[in-house]
C-alpha cells in the first residue's frame, strides 16, 4: 500500500509553527510591551503600606502623638457617586460631597476598620477604593505643638520632632509593598505582619507636669501684659536634658514649621552681661570688688553715648551685675576688649548652634571681629549687635550653673523599638570648659545678689538661693532705622540652687506693653516656676544665710 | 520501528504529565482565592482529583472498544447529541450561567457541557463519512452532507451562546477534510459558502463585537472585554524569564479572574516564566507530533483521520487557550486541555485520548507485531 503522508506532515507542521508563533507572541509581549502594560495595571493593585509610624512620649511616659490603623477611600476612575450612594455612605459616618470629576479621587481621608466592614457590604464599593493607611492623632496640641511638629499630606514629618526624627518614627528604608485588593482586604505576602507592626518610639526629655506648669505660667504672663510671644524653658543644669521647652503666642497658629525657642533670634539685651563679667573675671582683669565710675546715667565713651536706666555713681563690679548698669559693662568690655569678649561669647555658646535635635534651629548672630564697628564693643558688652535664641540665653546660663562647663542641651531621652529594645539613650555630654569653677563661684555669687537686692528681687524664694539675671532689651526697629522706644524684649534667666545647682529656668516675653523691664514682666513666671521645680523634684532649701558682697 | 512500539506510551505520558501540573496549578490557585473567601481551601482541587480518578477509568475502558462497533454507534449519537443540545436550549431545563445555557446541571453538584463530548464524536462522525465515501471525495454532493450537518450543529451551539466551541467545530470540519484528502479545491468552496454564516455570527451581537474591539485595542483598561486579557498580560509579564516561583504569584489572589480555568496559563507564566512558558508549549507540539504519527502509522484511512482529527482537537484547543491568554485571539472561554479546571474538560480529554491509544492498537501497533 503506497502511504502519502504529505498532509498529515504539514499539519503537524503547522501545529508546531502554531506553537512557535505562541511563544513569540510572549516573548514580544515581555521585550515590547511590557512597561506599557505594568504601568496600566499596577497603580490600582498595588500599595505602599508603611509600618505604623512610632509615638511620642514625655519623659513620664505620657503619649503625645500616636498612630492609628484604618483606610481610606478612593473613586476609581470612570466612576460617578450618585446621590443614593452618597447618603448611603452618609449612613455608615462617610460624608462627601458630589463629585462629578470621572478621574481617579481621594474622597475620604479615614474611616476606622468597623466603617470598613460595613462599607464592605455596600453595594457601592464597587465604585471605591478601599486602601489601608494610618492616621496621626496628637495629644496636648495647644502646650506641645511647636515643639512636636506635624505631618504633611504625604504623611511625613513636616516640622519639629516628626520631620527630625521622620526615619525613625517612619522607618523609611524598611517600607515594604504589600498586597491588597480592592476592597482593602490584605492579600497572603510574605509579610502580613507588617499591618500590625510598629515603628520605634521616641520619648523626649520633657517632664509633663513641667512642661504643663511652665505653659501656664508663660500664658499667663503673656496675657496680663500683653506681649506678643511668651519663651520658657527649663534646663537640667547637670545632664543638659530639657523638662521644660515652652512657647506661647497671642495668636496660635495651626502649624508650627519651626520652634520660636530655637528658630527666633534676637538681641539678648542684659543677660549677656554675665557673658562679659565672665570673661572680665575669668582673664583676671577684674576683680569683684574693683570699681567704676557710672557717670550718673550717662556716659559718653570715644564712639557712643551710653544710659543708664538709673544713675549710679561709682559701682563695685558685682553692682554693676546687681543694679545691670550699662556704663559699667561697658568700662569693663573696654578692659577685656574686643578678641576676649568675642572669644567668651563664642565660647559660651553664641552665634553657633547648639545642637539640640530639632530642626530649622538659628544660630543667632555673633559677627566676626573683622566685621565689628566702632561701637560693637559697647553694644555687645550689654547684648546688643549680637543676637541670640532663647534656648542659647538658657545655655549660657548652665554655663555658670555648671561652674564653667558647657553642656550640650537635649530633648531626647531615649528611643525605644518595638520590640522594647533601647536604641539609643541620651548620655549627657560636656561640649568644653568656659570658665574656672572659682569665676563661676563668683559669678553665681554676684547673680545671687540679683535676686537678692536687684533688679529680679520679685524672684526670690526665701529660704532658697537663686542666681538670675534680667534683660530688658530694645528691639531694632527696622522702619525708623534705630532702636525703638516702645518695643521691647524682657527676659529672665537663672538657675537654682546658687551651689550644686539644678535647674537653668529662662523666661522671655516679646513686646510686653506697658510695663517692659525683665526683672517686673518675667519675674512672676521665674518665681512661681522655680517653687514648682523645688516642689516637683524636692529641691531642699539652703541653710546657710547668703554672704553679702555689698554691704545693703 | 522499535521507536514506534512506545508511541502511545509516550503520547500517555504527556497526557499525564499535563494533567499532573494542572492538578498542582489548580490547587496552587483556587486555594487562596478560596480560602479568603471562607470556603474549603482544598474543595476545587479534590473535585478535580474525584475527576481525574473518573477519567483514568473511562480512559481504560476505552481500551478494550471494537472500532468497528464504533462506526456503527456514530448515527445514534449523532441523533442524541441533537436532542441534547435542544435539550439545552428549552428554557427551564437548566439555568444559564453569567447568560449561557451550556451545561446540564446533574444532582450532586456535578455539572456536564455536552459540547465537550459532541466535538470528539464530530471528529469521529466526520471520519467514519469520509471512510465511507472515500472515492467521491471531489463530488460536492457527497461533501454537503456534513457541511449542512456542520451548520446545524454551529447554529445550536452559537445559540447557547458558545462562540468558542461553534469556531472549534468549523476548524475539525476544516482539518478533517483536510486530512481526509478532500481536494483543497473542494474545501475552500466550501469555506466560501459558510463565510455569510459566519459573518453573521460575528457581527450580529453586540457583545461579539465588543470583544472584537477589546481585542484590538486591549489598552482601554476600564473596559471589561479587556480587563481580564490586561490582567492576564499583566501576569506572564510580571513573571518574566525564570518566574517569581511556585505559589508566589499574586495574580490568583483575585485580580485575575477564571485563574485556574481559563488563564491557568498566565499563572503559570507568573510563577515559572518563560522557562514555564516553553516547557508547556514544547509538551503540547510533542503530543500533536506523537498523535500525528500514530495516525500515519495506522493502515486504514478511517483510524488515519480519525485520530489525526482527535489529536488536532487538543492542538486547537491549547492554542486557543495559550492565544487568549497572550492576547494573540480575542477573548473566548476556551479551557486548556488536561491542565485547565472543570471536569467535561478533563474527561473529554482523557476520551480523546483514550480513543487515540484504542484505535491505535487495534489498527497501527497490531500490524508491526
Amino acid at each position: 500500500m503506497k502511504k502519502d503522508n504529505t498532509r498529515f506532515t504539514f499539519l503537524g507542521t503547522c501545529f508546531v509553527m502554531l506553537f512557535a508563533l505562541l511563544l513569540g507572541r510572549i516573548l514580544y509581549v515581555l521585550a515590547v510591551k511590557k512597561d506599557e502594560i505594568l504601568s496600566q495595571t499596577k497603580t490600582n493593585l498595588q500599595h505602599k503600606i508603611k509600618k505604623l509610624r512610632g509615638n511620642i512620649y514625655t519623659n513620664d511616659g505620657i503619649l503625645l502623638a500616636t498612630s492609628i490603623r484604618g483606610f481610606e477611600i478612593y473613586k476609581k476612575a470612570g466612576q460617578i457617586l450618585t446621590k443614593k450612594d452618597i447618603k448611603k455612605l452618609k449612613k455608615i459616618g462617610i460624608s462627601i460631597t458630589p463629585e462629578l470629576n470621572k478621574k481617579r479621587k481621594l474622597i475620604y481621608k479615614f474611616i476606622n476598620p468597623y466603617q470598613q466592614e460595613k462599607l464592605k457590604k455596600l453595594p457601592v464599593k464597587k465604585k471605591l477604593e478601599i486602601i489601608p493607611t494610618q492616621k496621626r492623632i496628637y495629644y496636648r496640641k495647644n502646650i506641645y505643638a511647636p515643639l512636636i511638629g506635624f505631618l504633611n499630606y504625604e504623611k511625613k514629618g513636616a516640622a519639629g520632632i516628626e520631620y527630625y526624627f521622620d526615619d525613625i518614627l517612619s522607618e523609611i528604608k524598611k517600607v515594604k509593598t504589600l498586597e491588597i485588593d480592592l476592597s482593602g482586604n490584605l492579600l497572603l505576602t510574605k509579610n502580613p505582619e507588617i499591618l500590625y507592626a510598629k515603628c520605634s518610639d521616641v520619648y523626649l526629655t520633657i517632664e509633663n507636669p513641667v512642661q504643663e506648669f511652665l505653659y501656664e505660667q508663660i500664658k499667663n504672663t503673656v496675657e496680663k501684659f500683653h506681649g506678643k510671644k511668651g519663651y520658657g524653658i527649663v534646663i537640667n543644669a547637670r545632664t543638659g536634658e530639657i523638662p521644660g521647652f515652652v512657647s506661647y503666642e497671642k495668636e496660635q497658629k495651626k502649624f508650627y514649621m519651626k520652634n520660636p525657642l530655637i528658630g527666633d533670634a534676637f538681641e539678648p539685651g542684659s543677660t549677656f552681661k554675665i557673658v562679659t563679667v565672665s570673661a572680665a573675671l575669668q582673664e583676671k582683669i577684674v576683680t569683684p570688688f574693683e570699681k567704676f565710675y557710672c557717670g550718673e546715667g550717662q556716659f559718653r565713651f570715644p564712639t557712643i553715648t551710653v544710659r543708664d536706666h538709673e544713675p549710679y555713681e561709682w559701682l563695685t563690679v558685682a553692682e554693676i551685675i546687681q543694679h545691670s548698669s550699662n556704663i559699667g559693662i561697658c568700662k569693663i568690655a573696654e578692659k577685656l576688649g574686643k578678641q576676649k569678649l568675642y572669644f567668651y561669647a563664642r565660647a559660651f555658646g553664641f552665634g553657633n548652634y547648639t545642637g539640640i535635635s530639632l530642626p530649622a534651629e538659628s544660630r543667632g548672630v555673633l559677627r566676626r571681629i573683622k566685621n565689628w564697628s566702632e561701637t560693637s564693643l559697647y553694644c555687645t558688652s550689654f547684648g546688643q549687635e549680637v543676637s541670640a535664641t532663647p534656648l542659647q540665653i538658657a545655655q549660657a546660663f548652665s554655663v555658670i550653673a555648671n561652674n564653667g562647663l558647657l553642656i550640650a542641651p537635649k530633648i531626647i531621652k531615649k528611643i525605644v523599638a518595638s520590640s522594647g529594645r533601647t536604641l539609643y539613650q541620651s548620655k549627657k555630654s560636656v561640649v568644653r570648659k568656659v570658665i574656672s569653677p572659682e569665676t563661676a563661684k563668683t559669678v553665681k555669687e554676684m547673680l545671687l545678689n540679683v535676686t537678692e537686692n536687684g533688679t529680679a528681687i520679685r524672684a526670690k524664694i526665701k529660704g532658697w538661693k537663686i542666681c538670675a539675671k534680667t534683660g530688658t532689651a530694645q528691639k531694632f526697629d527696622a522702619s525708623i532705622g534705630k532702636y525703638s522706644n516702645e518695643k521691647y524684649f524682657a527676659s529672665l534667666g537663672g538657675f537654682l540652687p546658687m551651689e550644686n545647682s539644678r535647674f537653668v529656668i529662662f523666661i522671655g516675653v516679646d513686646e510686653p506693653e506697658k510695663f517692659y523691664y525683665g526683672g517686673l514682666v518675667c519675674a512672676k513666671a521665674f518665681k512661681k516656676t522655680a517653687q514648682f521645680l523645688i516642689d516637683y523634684y524636692g529641691i531642699p532649701p539652703d541653710e546657710k544665710e547668703p554672704q553679702m558682697l555689698v554691704k545693703k | 520501528m522499535g521507536r514506534k512500539k512506545h508511541l502511545k506510551e509516550t503520547l500517555i505520558a504527556v497526557a499525564y504529565f499535563l494533567t499532573l501540573l494542572g492538578l498542582i496549578m489548580i490547587l496552587n490557585t483556587s486555594s487562596v482565592s478560596h480560602a479568603l473567601k471562607l470556603k474549603n481551601p482544598y474543595s476545587v482541587f479534590l473535585k478535580q482529583l474525584v475527576w481525574l480518578v473518573i477519567s483514568t477509568v473511562i480512559f481504560f475502558l476505552l481500551w478494550e472498544l471494537d472500532t468497528q462497533k464504533l462506526r456503527k454507534a456514530i448515527p445514534y449519537a449523532v441523533i442524541v447529541s441533537f436532542l441534547l443540545l435542544i435539550l439545552l436550549l428549552i428554557p427551564g431545563i437548566t439555568k444559564p450561567v453569567k447568560g449561557a445555557k451550556r451545561w446540564f446541571f446533574l444532582p450532586g453538584g456535578i455539572s456536564l457541557q455536552p459540547v465537550e463530548f459532541i466535538k470528539i464524536l464530530w471528529v469521529l462522525y466526520l471520519a467514519d463519512y469520509l471512510d465511507r465515501h472515500r472515492k467521491q471525495l471531489y463530488d460536492l454532493k457527497i461533501l454537503i452532507g456534513p457541511l449542512i450537518l456542520l451548520v446545524f450543529f454551529s447554529f445550536l451551539i452559537f445559540l447557547q451562546p458558545d462562540f468558542g466551541n461553534t469556531v472549534l467545530f468549523f476548524l475539525i470540519f476544516s482539518i478533517v477534510f483536510f486530512i481526509g484528502k478532500v481536494p483543497v479545491s473542494r474545501i475552500l468552496l466550501l469555506i466560501l459558502f459558510i463565510i455569510p454564516f459566519a459573518y453573521w455570527a460575528v457581527m450580529g451581537t453586540e457583545y461579539r463585537r465588543a470583544r472584537i474591539r477589546a481585542f484590538l485595542s486591549p489598552g482601554e483598561y476600564e473596559k471589561k472585554e479587556s480587563y481580564q486579557l490586561m490582567r492576564s498580560l499583566s501576569a506572564i509579564v510580571s513573571g518574566g524569564i525564570i518566574g517569581k516561583g511556585a505559589g508566589s504569584g499574586i495574580s490568583k489572589l483575585m485580580y485575575l479572574p477564571c485563574a485556574h480555568t481559563d488563564f491557568i496559563f498566565s499563572v503559570i507564566c507568573e510563577e515559572f516564566g518563560i522557562i514555564g512558558a516553553v516547557f508547556i508549549l514544547f509538551l503540547y507540539s510533542f503530543f500533536a507530533i506523537i498523535g500525528l504519527k500514530m495516525a500515519v502509522a495506522c493502515r486504514d484511512n478511517f483510524s488515519k483521520i480519525a485520530i489525526g482529527g482527535l489529536v488536532s482537537v487538543i492542538g486547537i484547543e491549547a492554542f486557543a487557550n495559550i492565544g487568549v491568554s497572550t492576547g494573540l485571539l480575542p477573548t473566548k472561554g476556551l479551557p486548556l486541555p488536561f491542565v485547565s479546571y472543570g471536569g467535561s474538560n478533563l474527561l473529554a480529554s482523557f476520551i480523546i485520548l483514550g480513543l487515540m491509544v484504542s484505535i491505535y492498537i487495534e489498527n497501527g501497533e497490531r500490524s508491526y507485531l
